[in-house]
């Protein structure tokens, strides 16, 4: 199993009690609650923690896009990503995800995939996401035409990778006449693609077509539902495109401490769990979802898994449900086994840095994963195959 | 005089035969062209003599934005300007520029630069450009609308900077009901402007504005075009009742530093004619798009634009001032003459020249840092510019 680090870069002085007067930390939240010099320092520090997950042995360095909010201050993924691109030699550098399909220019971003691919030598995971429903607020994009759109922006930009320049692309939403991106990616087709997504069906049936293969990535879930949507990403390869999917299309990406005893580790990270679950991510129901994103069987689906969204979360109840991942490393390391064991992810993208935590409890407990988790959990084999056959 | 080196990362193993197939590099030069193994090497190579920049003393560094093209590797400058703000501490790194209007989501635009600005505290410079020609083609935009949509993602952009967000935008061409960037940038109230152009008249009378004062970068011209859109400048400021500062003022040309002037001009020979008999070379339909510019200038500028085909030599190229090529004494006195007569508050060197090798280049960059660069930072002065009644002088001339 590979092991990732995934950062959201928040806004770790954001005021936890925003929420007597804002309904989110999203989109309505102003911006004059953003403290420039802060931000200066939180960046600063936020790619020194990247890179040490390069020099403690991470597989991979994960970076994301959610705009105008608190909970993630990367409007756009493509600055760390090329920020690390040149601080970083090993690790593969994952943009989980960028979201093609909500501009009116996909091909930008296609040029900047490919630019990041060739500086780094081939480190670059292309990931392909929709957006969450925030997003169509903070970009004026239609929700209702999220899925044709990722599908066409996807499309457009593969055939941009792989197809000699220059051609004319006709389609729905997207008329170019001039497709001829100079440069191209430097891996040969283009740098894989990953889907992260929280268990939409079309999601998950467009990721694992025998066309794609693609990394399905379940974030930020119950343990129940992970296990759930990614074996039912296997069914639906062996069910509907006609072969068996391997460990490596499927990963889960969870917040996770390493403390140095089961108590230490839950004293030190819960506050910032709770804050995380409670207050950073606290949206609306038409937030999230706005009319029109989601089909109406997913739409029920995510309900019946993500109902508790909105509610107060304790860091228990967060461990218990198994959401986050927290404790000493003996108990981390066999809880990751564990989950291993029961829902075969070829990878576990670990969110270290949580909500307000700052920099040196950070640090620590990715020292205690790099050295008494990692080792073990890189050794985890493929088990998709008995997960198949249960 | 403040000193900055400008790169345009190059395909420098573009064929310098490739015109006997294609009109031109741009637009319609096929991609499988490009060698994504090259394009590893020469990133780097180039990245690391932005970097090498900082450690010679410059002032700053620059990157840009050209779509689809051997010419110019940087479709997106914001990818380069982020790899250069962890690996640089002091100096300014000026996107020159982006074309925001030329894009539906300008405010992308806007978030990344306010990333940049905050990781680096407050190094970036944000250029601003419509774009050329044949950037509409190569992003499916309609040219005429090219000025009103620059214009008008500047207002908007402006606004997701400095005002409290959420508000909605309404505009003709950009329609946003929450605008509410997050991060905002780190210098107050914004990263500085700057507009580079070849001459337009309509841009310099927007950069001169006294509600905007933004830095006005003249591009690759003779220097009697650098002179005469400088005073148009300080012209349109005088009619305002401010007198432009030089800060307000640069030129952007390729520059080569030889050991002597003969070995400057032998070294620098291929690589600059290349560039300016090859790279630049676009066929005018491209260049200037139906609807670009006005029908006025449109007509001015085929009639005087026609020497852009033509073959350019070093010695006409030196001769017009469109390029400082020499040893460092003849380098410095250029500059020096340079300043005279315009008051540069900025020159912005390009040292890498289309197809020029790396050790080529940072020798160039070394003499210029070391011989050059500290006589030209002394420089100081509003040049020879006396107050003009007359109107603001038409497209650029060659």
């Amino acid at each position: 199993m590979q092991c990732f680090l995934f950062h959201l870069m928040p806004y770790a002085s954001l005021d936890l009690d925003y929420d007597k007067e804002y309904k989110a930390s999203w989109v309505v939240y102003p911006n004059s609650n953003f403290d420039p010099k802060v931000g200066h320092y939180l960046y600063n520090t936020y790619l020194d923690e990247l890179e040490m997950g390069d020099e403690l042995g991470f597989d991979g360095l994960v970076v994301n896009e959610h705009h105008q909010n608190a909970y993630g201050l990367m409007p756009s993924p493509i600055v760390p990503a090329a920020a690390l691109a040149r601080r970083t030699s090993k690790a593969k550098i994952a943009v989980l995800g960028n979201a093609f399909g909500i501009r009116e220019h996909p091909l930008t971003l296609a040029e900047e995939h490919a630019m990041i691919d060739c500086i780094t030598g081939g480190r670059l995971i292309s990931g392909m996401v929709r957006g969450i429903g925030a997003e169509y607020y903070s970009m004026g994009a239609n929700p209702a035409f999220s899925h044709e759109r990722f599908n066409e922006a996807h499309d457009l930009v593969v055939r941009a990778w792989t197809d000699e320049g220059p051609f004319a692309f006709e389609g729905k939403h997207y008329h170019f006449e001039y497709v001829n991106v100079w440069p191209r990616p430097f891996q040969k087709p283009h740098p894989p693609i990953w889907c992260p997504s929280q268990g939409s069906l079309e999601t998950i049936e467009w990721a694992s077509h025998a066309d794609r293969k693609y990394t399905y990535l379940q974030t930020y879930s119950p343990f129940e539902a992970v296990k759930k949507f990614l074996n039912l990403y296997r069914e639906i390869a062996r069910d509907m495109h006609g072969y068996e999917a391997a460990d490596s299309q499927v990963g889960w990406a969870a917040p996770i401490y390493v403390g140095e005893t089961d108590k230490k580790a839950i004293e030190e990270a819960g506050p910032h769990m709770e804050a995380f679950f409670n207050k950073f991510l606290r949206m609306t129901p038409e937030m999230l979802l706005p009319p029109g994103y989601l089909s109406l069987r997913s739409y029920k689906n995510v309900m019946k898994h993500k109902g508790g969204l909105s509610k107060v979360r304790s860091i228990e109840e967060l461990m218990e449900t198994g959401i986050v991942i927290c404790g000493g490393p003996d108990t981390v390391r066999e809880r990751l086994e564990y989950c291993h064991r029961e829902a075969g992810f070829g990878t576990f993208l670990g969110m270290f840095q949580i909500a307000s935590m700052p920099h040196e409890m950070t640090v620590n407990s990715m020292r205690r994963f790099a050295e008494d988790v990692m080792p073990a959990a890189k050794q985890f084999g493929a088990v998709g195959d008995r997960i198949a056959a249960e | 005089m403040k000193i900055f080196l400008f790169h345009l990362m190059p395909y420098a193993y573009v064929d310098p035969e490739y015109d006997k197939e294609y009109d031109t590099c741009w637009v319609t030069y096929p991609n499988s062209k490009f060698d994504p193994e090259k394009g590893h090497e020469l990133y780097n190579r180039y990245l690391d003599e932005l970097e090498y920049a900082e450690e010679l003393g410059f002032d700053g560094v620059c990157v840009n934005e050209h779509h689809q093209n051997a010419y110019g590797l940087m479709p997106s400058p914001v990818v380069m300007a982020s790899a250069l703000a962890t690996k640089t501490e002091r100096v300014k790194i000026a996107i020159l520029g982006n074309a925001f209007g030329i894009r539906d989501h300008p405010q992308t635009l806007a978030e990344e630069h306010a990333m940049i600005d905050c990781i680096t505290g407050g190094r970036l410079i944000s250029g601003m450009v419509r774009g050329l020609g044949a950037e509409y083609y190569s992003l499916g935009s309609n040219p005429a609308f090219s000025h009103e949509r620059f214009h008008e993602a500047h207002d908007l952009v402006i606004r997701a900077w400095t005002e409290e967000g959420p508000f909605p935008f309404e505009g003709k061409h950009y329609h946003f009901d929450y605008v509410n960037t997050w991060p905002r940038p780190f210098q107050d109230p914004h990263p500085p402007i700057w507009v580079p152009s070849q001459g337009s008249t309509e841009t310099i009378e927007w950069s001169a504005h006294p509600d905007r004062k933004y830095t006005y970068l003249q591009t690759y011209s003779p220097f009697q075009n650098v002179v005469r859109f400088h005073n148009a400048y300080r012209d349109v400021a005088h009619r305002h009742g401010y007198a432009a500062n030089s800060e307000q003022l640069g030129w952007a040309a390729p520059v080569y530093v030889g050991e002597t002037d003969k070995k400057a001009i032998e070294e620098v020979r291929p690589h600059v004619e290349l560039f300016f008999n090859k790279l630049l070379r676009y066929s005018i339909s491209m260049l200037l798009p139906p609807g670009y510019m006005s029908v006025e200038s449109y007509k001015r500028v085929l009639k005087t634009k026609s020497s852009l085909v033509s073959t350019h030599t070093v010695e006409s190229l030196m001769e017009r001032g469109v390029i400082i090529v020499g040893s460092p004494d003849t380098v410095r006195k250029k500059l020096s003459e340079c300043h005279e007569q315009v008051g540069l508050g900025y020159f912005l060197g390009m040292f890498q020249i289309a197809s020029m090798s790396h050790d080529l280049a940072t020798a160039s960059m070394r003499r210029f840092a070391e011989e050059v660069m500290p006589a030209a930072m002394d420089l100081e002065g509003a040049g020879q510019w006396e107050p003009n009644s007359e109107e603001v002088p038409s497209q650029a001339a060659e």
